[in-house]
Formats: structure tokens, C-alpha cells, sequence
């Protein structure tokens, strides 16, 4: 049986472009680290970059049971405030306040994890009470840390915002094919794309379909999105 | 969402619209989707958790 389901929310399509629209090169950031602390595992990476142009920059390290965020940008996670917290009734890792591409943007990043999602990770990134950003998508394609820094998934806020739409399966036996549609910055690598939670807009999916009867005209539907 | 049920095989057209966003404007958006294809992908598609890292 085919099914389709819409829902508004977050999902990350396969083959986001390395490049988006606006011309901003994510490959060509520099992925090093100034100063890394003495890790008890294997660490795992992730950059966050901020602002149209992707000035600053936040390395995510996640290392056994802790989480790195350098919050003030500057290369070195070895500073004792670089450590997040560990919030257990949440099962969520919260950093305090992250600067800002401006001096006075500030900004909140959560990391949690899922089991069902493996190794893969939500990202979320709160701008004050105005904004919030999600990058990774436990039910369809999460952010995956990298083994290396040059490897590092890099997520964009604050740059160009485009429409992303992809699917994932619902259902082990009944299968439904989930379409779901994000407004955010492609990013660079699995589940890099940061989806900006839509608080005050319901996206309209506008959907043709083909008929089963030759020549007759299109199936039109319109559906809003408000499942979030 | 209602499917209508004489649908037949071939491409779904979604077109995404934001009416209702004051923040930004963005044109709409749309999408093509054999849903024969993707849907046989599906089946035969390892789930990511399976994948090799």
C-alpha cells in the first residue's frame, strides 16, 4: 500500500550541495583545531559556523561522556568553560552562552543523542529567545560526527535560507513514505543541514499527482503543513 | 494526508510555499518525485544505522 504522510519539521535530503545558494564554500573552511584537551576516547567532530559568511567558528568535540564546545571561537577547547553540561533529565549535553559573529549575538548549543539513531546526534542551537536551529534528524538522517577534523560535518546558521524537502520510512511492516519539508542553510556532510524551527508559519505543500487514467488532467491537492 | 486513490504511477510535483512567513521571503519551491522509484528504493534500501561508517 502507498502512503504518504506530510509533515513540517526537520529532515536532511541526501546530497545536500556542498555549495549553497549564496556562493559560500563550506569545503574550503579550514578544519584544524588550535588546542585540543587530553581526550579519554576517541573524539569525534563537528563545526558550527555562524553568520552569512561563516566568521565564526565553534568546534564540537565529542569525546566519551563529554562534549567540547569551544564557545568562544578561538581554536582552543582546553578551557574549562569548553566543557558542557550534562543535563541527565533531558539525556542532552547544554553549553553555556556561544559568541556570536557580532560580539553580542549569543547563542545556546544542545547536543543529544538517540538510540535509535546510533552513533548520529541532534544539534540544537538556540539564538537567545528568537530563533532556534536543528541540525540531524534522528528518524531520518543524523548528524554524524567525524573521526577527524578535516572530515568534520560543518553546520551553517545564519546563511542563506532555502526550502529543503526529503523523505524518510515510517513503519517497519505498514511502510509510509514521510515527505518532509525544512527552511534552513545546507550545510556540509550527513545531517549537516540546520533547520530553523518555523514558530509563527504553517508551510503549504501545493501536490500534483498523475491520474490513473490516460489523459485525464493531474490529481491537484493542497495541504498545510502544521504536524511539527 | 488524503492520497486521492486513482492515482497513478509516474512523477508527484510538491510545490513548497511559506504564505504566512513575514521573516523572509522565499520563492516557492518544488520538488519532483517518482514515488514508483523512490518507494522500490525503499524496500531494497539498507537503513542508515546498518550503513559502514
Amino acid at each position: 500500500m502507498r502512503t504518504i504522510i506530510f509533515a513540517a519539521g526537520l529532515l536532511v535530503s541526501a546530497g545536500v550541495p556542498v555549495m549553497n545558494v549564496s556562493g559560500m564554500d563550506l569545503a574550503k573552511i579550514d578544519r584544524a583545531i588550535g588546542k585540543e584537551p587530553a581526550y579519554k576516547g576517541k573524539p569525534k567532530y563537528c563545526l558550527l559556523v555562524i553568520g552569512p559568511e561563516a566568521k565564526t567558528r565553534i568546534w564540537l568535540v565529542k569525546d566519551d561522556n563529554n562534549l567540547y564546545v569551544d564557545r568562544n571561537g578561538d581554536g582552543d577547547l582546553t578551557q574549562s568553560a569548553d566543557r558542557a553540561k550534562f543535563n541527565s533529565p533531558y539525556s542532552r549535553w547544554e553549553s553555556g552562552d556561544v559568541g556570536g559573529p557580532d560580539g553580542k549575538l549569543r547563542y545556546k548549543v544542545s547536543l543529544q543523542t538517540y538510540e535509535k539513531a546510533a552513533s548520529g546526534v541532534q544539534l540544537s542551537i538556540d539564538e537567545g529567545d528568537k530563533k532556534s536551529y536543528i541540525a540531524g534528524d534522528p528518524d531520518g538522517d543524523p548528524l554524524i560526527f567525524a573521526e577527524r577534523p578535516s572530515e568534520a560535518p560543518i553546520v551553517h546558521i545564519g546563511g542563506h535560507l532555502e526550502i529543503n524537502l526529503s523523505y524518510y520510512v515510517q513503519g517497519k511492516v505498514s511502510r509510509s513514505l514521510v515527505l518532509r519539508v525544512r527552511v534552513g542553510t545546507a550545510g556540509l556532510g550527513q545531517g549537516a543541514f540546520a533547520g530553523l524551527v518555523l514558530r509563527d508559519a504553517t508551510p503549504v505543500a501545493d501536490v500534483q499527482f498523475p491520474s490513473d487514467k490516460p489523459g485525464a488532467p493531474l490529481l491537484m491537492t493542497t495541504k498545510s503543513l502544521k504536524n511539527r | 494526508m488524503g492520497v486521492p486513490k486513482e492515482i497513478g504511477a509516474g512523477v508527484v510535483k510538491v510545490t513548497i510555499r511559506l504564505p504566512d512567513w513575514k521573516e523572509a521571503k522565499l520563492a516557492p519551491t518544488a520538488f519532483e518525485v517518482d514515488l514508483a522509484t523512490e518507494m522500490r528504493k525503499i524496500k531494497t534500501a539498507t537503513p542508515w544505522k546498518e550503513r559502514p561508517r
